[in-house]
């Protein structure tokens, strides 16, 4: 019956790892020493032990319950899924172990990831919310047949873009804005340093006399970056998910989210250091792409659900988009001095800047730029470098900010 | 040696029950793991939800000192592990030197000894040969940087710690260890790795008002039904805070306060600072505030 656990445990494991979800060796080894604890009395139980040992976080939390209930159903399909009779979580985990030995769970194992995987971007994309912004009004209902729910085959990379990539490689790391950190190290700060100096005083016979200090240490400011990936930016996103990408592993600490009707965050994706597979990885995640562009509602929701979470720490946030907007102008601007007040520095990238005679004024742009610190171009391959050489020189004086006055 | 250690996940709900902690079995499966397993318990959730609740609880259901680690920005070694104490080292060489012994190597292994060593929370936590073992709340620990959490592993895997002048502290009874997170930072999975994590959710109506029933004294069941109702409308909607349990509390509280048995709009609207901490959100709410009031009033009944 043990081994027959650990082997179940061993399988679930490798599903879940099939999933993404970092189900180690340790993390499996500790799921079944959970269940020698608390048994197989109650199907719930088994489940939160599961949940203790390989979750990370509430989004895996909802990956592993769907795994969760497909494998426990796939071993014993009699019962439904939302099932937490104490009696049948007892039974199934017992005929679970009988099928093992019969070879059979590998249809279990395959099964699920193949069911999961379809259902995994709509707990990502938070479908209520989704759907409730689509009913919002008449003119949203537009959006969403535009919406190319398709994912997007990307080709692979084109001349610019490599050197684009050999530019940035020439260069020395990116330097973003820095902060004082409250951690200090040795140096000339103001912070008298009792450790160094009773060390250092040993080798005076000890005489304190050198006085050892300590200074802040400088950090990189964290990075947000949100970008726009609408029909009307088609032609800058592939060229801007590779400045994105480049960004992401220059610096250390940058999050990446992706808007065009829907905000979605790129940062796991965007983890391998190969750009294709990034790529790849990306397009799986994202889909809106090429779609309208609603970015008063995609910064309400980054403003809602993620701000608190990657602002902490005075953030630069880097908006990449032409402002061209189909919703709500009112809602943009809201959203943007609510975003701006939490940022460090709000620098929005406008490729359409760069072209001649053009001038700032479609609705969404007029209705943004009152919070912007920085306008900067973002057209072609020279502006991303002096995009670079831009970000470089924000420093840590925070920007100069007139009050707006609010409409309405 | 675990006389007081809870052998089942009922003894554990039973804990917290009795300490006016309304908790759901998950929770509950969670901690027992936890203590069984000698793994510390990562929980996270939103902010208000009873995380470092938890940790209090438990310390005084199981009966143990509570060991609190507040972090933040900067904590080093020096604030949450040991810290030398100068004064006394360099009053000691000093009165070597009176005694005409210069400073050789062996005034520095005596001032480098452990009674020269200041115990912060975490080597309090560790060394437990005098007070037995504690509960260990590391709160908030996406408020410290990602240079303390390193600091973190070898304490968390092994519970030890290792003073390099003096050696390696092994706790003979590992603590019991509660993090708690808001997540305004991912905090890196070699920690997470070595916890068990645990996310709390808000509760649902009927837990919410039978928490609100537990830790408010003196209010009426339909009061503490409407509250929750009331909250639960105000989370439904995209705010920029969402109120949390600890919120509905406070109100909770409030409302007993003025004397109210029911809710009514004109209270709500005085107390729903206690509520919602954003100008943006209470401009927002005070526009159908009448609808709201009256929609939590029916589902109370329900």
């Amino acid at each position: 019956m043990a081994s027959a656990i650990g082997l179940n445990c061993i399988i679930f494991g490798r599903v879940l790892r099939g999933l993404g979800l970092g189900a180690q060796p340790d993390r499996v080894l500790l799921f079944e020493r959970a269940l020698e604890r608390i048994g197989f009395a109650s199907r719930e139980d088994v489940k939160e032990a599961g949940r203790c040992a390989f979750v990370r976080s509430p989004d895996e939390r909802r990956r592993f319950d769907y795994a969760f209930d497909a494998f426990w159903s796939a071993a014993a399909p009699g019962l439904s899924q939302t099932q937490s009779n104490d009696e049948s979580g007892e039974s199934s985990a017992r005929d679970h172990g009988d099928k093992t030995h019969a070879g059979e769970p590998a249809q279990g194992a395959v099964a699920a990831p193949a069911t999961a995987n379809r259902a995994a971007p709509e707990s990502h994309a938070q479908l209520p919310q989704g759907a409730r912004l689509i009913h919002d009004g008449d003119r949203s209902f537009t959006y969403s047949f535009a919406e190319a729910l398709a994912r997007k085959e990307f080709s692979q990379l084109d001349a610019d873009e490599i050197e684009l990539a050999h530019e940035l490689a020439r260069r020395p790391r990116l330097e973003l804005g820095m902060r004082r950190s409250r951690r200090t190290m040795p140096g000339r700060g103001g912070a008298f340093d009792p450790r160094r100096t009773l060390r250092a005083s040993l080798r005076q016979y000890g005489e304190p006399l050198p006085l050892r200090t300590r200074e802040a240490r400088l950090r990189h400011r964290d990075v947000v970056l949100l970008c726009d990936i609408s029909g009307s930016m088609d032609r800058y996103s592939r060229l801007l998910l590779q400045f994105v990408h480049v960004m992401r592993h220059a610096i250390g600490s940058v999050e990446a989210f992706v808007f065009g009707t829907r905000l979605t965050r790129i940062t796991r994706a965007l983890r391998q250091p190969n750009f294709n597979e990034a790529q790849r990885s990306v397009a799986a995640s994202v889909a809106d792409w090429g779609g309208g562009t609603r970015i008063g509602e995609c910064l309400r929701e980054f403003n809602v659900r993620w701000a608190r979470r990657v602002l902490a720490r005075g953030a630069i946030v880097i908006i990449i988009s032409d402002g061209w907007d189909r919703g709500d102008i009112g809602l943009l601007a809201r959203e943007m001095r609510r975003l701006q007040r939490s940022s460090y520095r709000l620098i929005w990238l406008n490729p359409l800047l760069g072209a001649k005679g053009y001038r700032p004024q479609t609705l969404g742009m007029q209705a943004a730029l009152p919070f912007i610190d920085d306008l900067l171009p973002a057209h072609n391959l020279k502006s991303l470098v002096q995009l670079v050489v831009a970000l470089r020189a924000v420093d840590r004086r925070r920007p100069v900010r007139g009050q707006v006055p609010e409409a309405g | 040696m675990d006389a007081q250690q809870p052998a089942s996940i009922d003894d554990i709900s039973r804990i917290l029950a009795e300490h006016r902690y309304v908790a759901d079995r998950s929770l509950a499966v969670s901690i027992f793991l936890s203590l069984q397993l000698h793994k510390p318990l990562f929980l996270e959730g939103e902010a208000g939800v009873g995380k470092t609740e938890v940790a209090k609880v438990l310390a005084s259901g199981l009966r143990r000192r509570l060991i609190r680690l507040q972090c933040y920005e900067g904590l080093d070694v020096n604030h949450a592990v040991y810290e030398w104490d100068y004064a006394r080292q360099i009053l000691h060489i000093r009165l070597a030197e009176a005694r005409g012994a210069l400073a050789s190597d062996a005034t520095e292994r005596e001032i480098f000894g452990p009674e020269f060593l200041i115990k912060r929370p975490l080597l309090q936590a560790i060394d437990d040969s005098e007070h037995g073992p504690c509960v260990l709340l590391i709160d908030e620990i996406d408020r410290a940087d990602e240079e303390f959490e390193a600091y973190l592993l070898e304490l968390l895997s092994d519970y030890a710690i290792t003073v390099p002048e003096i050696g390696t502290f092994t706790a003979q009874h590992p603590p019991a260890v509660i993090l708690t997170s808001n997540r305004t930072r991912e905090v890196h999975d070699a920690l997470k790795r070595r916890c068990l994590y645990h996310w709390i959710d808000y509760p649902d109506l009927a837990r919410e008002a039978q928490i609100t029933e537990a830790r408010v004294p003196g209010i009426s069941r339909t009061l503490a039904r409407e509250a929750a109702a009331f909250v639960a409308s105000l989370r439904s909607d995209a705010f920029y805070k969402q109120p949390g349990i600890a919120e509905t509390i406070d109100w909770a509280a409030a409302l007993v306060a003025l004397g109210r048995e029911t809710l009514d709009e004109a209270t709500v609207a005085t107390t729903i600072g206690a509520l919602l901490k954003y100008q943006e959100d209470t401009k927002r709410v005070r526009h159908d505030l009448a609808a709201r009031v009256t929609e939590a009033r029916k589902a109370a009944i329900a």
